[in-house]
């Protein structure tokens, strides 16, 4: 058999020029252009508070970075991506891990550790101006609306598809309320809390996929497996509901802790699986390039395919979590590149066997439930064979369902605070209490799981994403342009992410506009709304993913042209001689 | 954490201990810290509004309980002082 | 009426005996002889505790006792009055050694030591100062009965109203500091290690919780604590009276009784002095509104003294009118 039609290839080639990124092109920024000074006290040791500013070392820092920027987006978006073929997809994911990725999130983690550990906020404030911090959390607050829509729709379409999932999602959520008890109540020793946690998933796992009731897409209103019109919203808004009102320690840090250990095991399976695949007969089922064009929904490949494959290939998340969270606890300025560049190349890793998983399947329609059908297609041969089956796939629908569900918690929380910071003191001060605010983080988002189409819910997620991302990069470049060094590694991806992004998502209001105005169905799913409330309702649905496209555009453009502005005014001072 | 070992086997042994701790617990350990804070610096206001122009109650007993809020006075008015950004409170 | 001793002997578990009233009509005097007949005629333990320098327990027992701690007078009759300034700066000096020391330093921090010192000049340290001292005699419990002249100011009726917001106070900062060891804990046990140091901190406020709320209870406890209030047949020490019985009734406590101090005999109203005669129907006209108005209240009348009532044979003198139901005046 051919090799190089193997998944073993996109992983080895891809493995081989993230060590090219790592010690290579990354190192080389590193030394050129921020200098990092072993010598020069970082905001950890300035400000130790032992709370948010503390030393801690790279290999623990590296571990947390990793684990709070790992979330659905790099297993998701190589989904999309197929519908050009995998060779794109592959190419855009090894050329961002190499040029952009790490760039961004290194460099947003050094920018705050060169200023006191400011987070995204101040930073934009102090280098862009106030305007653009409004700007900001105007962008963050529909941003994570996006975010909420694009994955509770996977989570219930997982669910619906994988029942067996909802029962392993609910041992979870029991044995974070134990494993809190025990953690937090009873001060149990953590390796036996640990061990009791993970054997309660263990059983969970194969509970459920002995249980495997209902059957796939009897909650479904149209009765067919895979349409996001399904009543498991409803548990699923309800945990996550749970989780962002009770405090911290009863749910959401105990869930998160152990949700880790299946997503480790997850992508280290993926990747023995794909590097073993020549030796299991596993090949690429999809081709390598099926043409520029693309379908009506996701449009051509130019802007498509830059923002479908998110955060495996750079996430503006990821800017949020350097700035203000790590750079706060980074001991040496020489950490920054294991732990910023580091993080992130694992990450690409992440989108990398993601993408293994996805191509040995070739659907008809691209649906998120396919990745964990390759995946067990991909690993079951080396873990158990046909018999281990079924536990492998609910093993990795849960892996999404967990990355998903963790992430969308810790948003809920965070949605909550901005909404009471935005709006207390003014007249719709009742959006800003703690139950109005939870609500609606997760109810509006339903609006857009209503569309029925996940590829546009996914395009504009990926959209606004990969523009904080660009926003970032730029951001950088400012500052590098302050300080009158060279700024063209950050700069040109950062225009180049913000001018994709600002075209995804313009598209993507023209895809929603036409559906609107011509009262088209975005997707079949949709016509079960139309039953039930006629075209005006799904009119209404498409309407308000038009005007929440058209915000996060203007927002968007608006940002662009401040930017631009503070970089020409950066550059301007930069020529000019020091006084 | 524990002492540090040597050999290239003890190294990676440290060094995945520490990633594993990174990933499952780290942010868990800071957000405990987090909180603790809160009721650290809630503490403080209680012993020292006055120093901030809060009027708290007759100063007698704070005085005795001074001495021990010395080393979180600097953090605490940094704390009260700094701006709070929306950016800031991603993991509470 | 029936006289402080039928009511201590109604009242049999009152430990603490709380003379409040406006300056200048007896309150020391009557604290210095209720704790003389108890001490002297009963044989009681008892502590009499004064803070006012003006009308001083250094007078009336002809000793200078100010600032010097718990002295013996006569036999079970000890005698205390508080220099709060100097207990203030003690205290002061107190913090500032616990400061040098936990921290090793040589020099406080200019902004820390001038908090302290604006601290020490507030009106309230006084106060609270006293009441510290109050509160940690009384938590030592050496003594069968406490009685305490209370400072003028706000009929010390405040000091009752300012325990029970100290104790709320300390118990939150409690609560506060009990959650921040259990969240050490939490992360330490996180981190897998143990805590094992004992919070200094919550053994300080454990300490303050203590002696406060014993203070607080042993004081709002009706059976335990009686409060008397010491007036004169004058119309504004009526006005007086009145005021302070609702604030009595604001704070949910009962009065136990009043004394009616600086009586005229009434056969002085045949007095051909004019002033004096004059005098005396006076004060027969206030005495009927008191007992009009809080008739039920009055447990002792104390005639006027041809001499100051100063020295252990006078205060003698003094008590029988206290403690035994008054006869006509």
């Amino acid at each position: 058999m051919a090799i190089h039609n193997t998944p073993f290839t996109l992983v080895a080639i891809g493995l081989l020029i993230y060590a090219l990124a790592y010690w290579g092109y990354s190192r080389a920024i590193d030394r050129k252009i921020w200098q990092p000074d072993p010598a020069r006290p970082t905001p950890a040791h300035m400000y130790t508070d032992g709370v948010e500013f503390f030393p801690v070392g790279r290999y623990v820092l590296y571990g947390f970075q990793f684990n709070s920027i790992a979330a659905l987006g790099p297993i998701l978006g190589p989904g999309i991506a197929l519908i050009f073929g995998w060779l794109p997809a592959f190419l855009w994911i090894i050329f961002a891990a190499l040029l952009i990725g790490w760039v961004q999130d290194y460099s947003a983690l050094f920018l705050s550790v060169r200023n006191e550990g400011k987070s995204f906020g101040p930073l934009a404030y102090e280098l862009i101006g106030p305007t653009a911090r409004k700007l900001l959390l105007g962008f963050l607050l529909f941003y994570f609306l996006l975010i909420n829509a694009a994955f509770i729709f996977v989570v219930a379409v997982v669910i619906d598809v994988f029942p067996s999932s909802f029962w392993s999602l609910l041992f979870l959520v029991v044995a974070a309320f134990i494993t809190g008890h025990l953690v937090f109540n009873v001060r149990m020793n953590i390796l036996a809390v640990t061990a009791l946690a993970i054997a309660l998933l263990v059983v969970g796992i194969v509970v459920g996929t002995l249980f495997a009731w209902p059957p796939p897409g009897s909650l479904t209103l149209g009765g067919k497996p895979g349409s996001p019109y399904t009543l498991w919203l409803v548990p699923v808004v309800i945990i996550l509901l749970l989780g962002s009102l009770l405090p911290l320690p009863r749910l959401i840090t105990p869930m998160n802790y152990i949700a880790y250990y299946p997503v480790i095991v997850a992508i280290i399976a993926l990747t023995v699986g794909a590097l073993a695949s020549p030796l299991t007969g596993i090949e690429l089922a999809v081709p390598a390039f099926k043409g520029f064009e693309g379908t009506f929904g996701s449009g051509p490949l130019w802007p498509a395919l830059f923002v479908a494959i998110a955060c495996g290939a750079i996430s503006g998340w990821h800017s949020l979590i350097s700035t203000g969270i790590s750079s706060r606890q980074l001991d040496v300025e020489t950490d920054a590149r294991p732990v910023g560049a580091g993080a992130m190349l694992t990450e690409n890793t992440v989108g990398l066997t993601a993408l293994a998983a996805w191509v040995v399947l070739a659907p008809e329609r691209v649906s998120p439930v396919i990745f964990p059908q390759g995946a067990t297609k991909l690993v079951a041969p080396i873990a158990g064979g046909e018999a281990a089956a079924p536990f492998i796939s609910t093993f990795f629908s849960i892996y999404m369902v967990f990355m998903a569900i963790t992430i969308l918690t810790i948003l809920g929380r965070y949605w909550r605070v901005v909404m009471a910071e935005v709006f207390s003191g003014t007249s719709l001060s009742i959006l800003g209490n703690k139950y109005v605010a939870s609500v609606l983080g997760f109810v509006l988002p339903i609006a857009f799981v209503l569309t029925g189409s996940w590829i546009n819910i996914w395009l504009y997620f990926g959209g606004t994403n990969q523009l904080l991302a660009g926003f970032a990069l730029t951001i950088v470049a400012v500052y590098l342009l302050q300080q009158r060094k060279s700024a063209s590694y950050s700069l040109i991806p950062g225009i180049f992410m913000m001018i994709t992004t600002l075209a995804a998502i313009a598209y993507q209001v023209y895809v929603f506009t036409v559906a609107t105005s011509q009262a088209m169905l975005l997707h079949p799913t949709q016509n079960i709304l139309k039953e039930a409330a006629g075209i005006g309702a799904v009119q209404a649905v498409n309407g308000f993913s038009v005007v929440v496209g058209v915000i996060m555009f203007i927002l968007g453009i608006a940002m662009f042209a401040l930017l631009l502005k503070a970089l020409s005014r950066a550059k301007a001072a930069a020529v000019k001689p020091a006084q | 954490m524990s002492e540090k070992r040597s050999g290239v086997f003890g190294k990676l042994r440290d060094a995945v201990k520490q990633v594993t701790y990174g990933m499952a617990l780290h942010s868990q350990v800071t957000g405990v810290l987090k909180t603790r804070m809160y009721i650290e610096h809630l503490f403080t206001l209680m012993i020292l509004g006055d120093m901030l122009g809060l009027p708290i109650l007759p100063p007698y007993y704070s005085l005795r309980l001074l001495p021990y809020t010395i080393p979180s006075i600097k953090s605490w008015k940094h704390r009260f002082y700094r701006e709070r950004d929306f950016t800031d409170i991603i993991y509470g | 009426m029936i006289g402080l001793r039928q009511y201590l002997e109604q009242n049999s578990e009152t430990k603490m005996i709380i003379f409040a009233g406006k300056g200048g009509l007896g309150k020391t005097t009557c604290s210095a002889a209720l704790a003389y007949h108890l001490a002297v005629n009963e044989g009681k333990r008892c502590l009499c505790f004064s803070t006012d320098p003006q009308a001083s327990l250094s007078d009336i027992f002809e000793r200078d006792i100010f600032g010097k701690g718990e002295i013996e007078v006569a036999p079970n009759l000890y005698v205390v009055e508080i220099d709060a300034d100097k207990r203030i700066r003690e205290y002061i000096e107190d913090v500032k050694r616990k400061i040098r020391e936990m921290y090793k330093m040589e020099e406080i921090p200019p902004e820390i030591e001038s908090y302290i010192e604006t601290s020490a000049v507030e009106p309230a340290m006084y106060e609270s100062a006293t009441y510290d001292a109050m509160a940690e005699y009384l938590a030592e419990g050496k003594y069968d009965y406490y009685i305490f002249d209370m400072p003028p100011f706000g009929h010390g009726v405040r000091m009752i109203a300012m325990a029970e917001i100290l104790s709320m106070w300390v118990d939150r900062i409690t609560d506060a500091r009990k959650k921040a060891k259990e969240y050490d804990e939490i992360a330490a046990t996180l981190r897998g290690q143990r805590v094992l140091s004992e919070d200094k901190v919550l053994e300080e406020l454990y300490d303050i919780q203590r002696k406060l709320g014993f203070f607080k209870d042993v004081m709002l406890d009706r059976r335990k604590t009686a409060f008397f209030m010491v007036m004169t047949p004058e119309k504004m020490s009526i006005l007086d009276t009145e005021r302070a019985l609702d604030m009595f009734k604001e704070l949910g406590l009962t009065l136990s009784g009043i004394v009616v101090n600086q009586v005229l005999p009434s056969r002085l109203a045949n007095n051909p002095s004019k002033l004096l005669a004059h005098r005396v129907e006076m004060q027969q006209r206030y005495l009927d509104e008191i007992r009009r108005k809080f008739g039920g209240k009055v447990v002792s009348v104390i005639p006027m003294f041809d001499r100051e009532p100063k020295g252990l044979s006078m205060l003698g003198e003094v008590a029988k009118y206290l403690v035994n139901p008054p006869t006509a005046v």
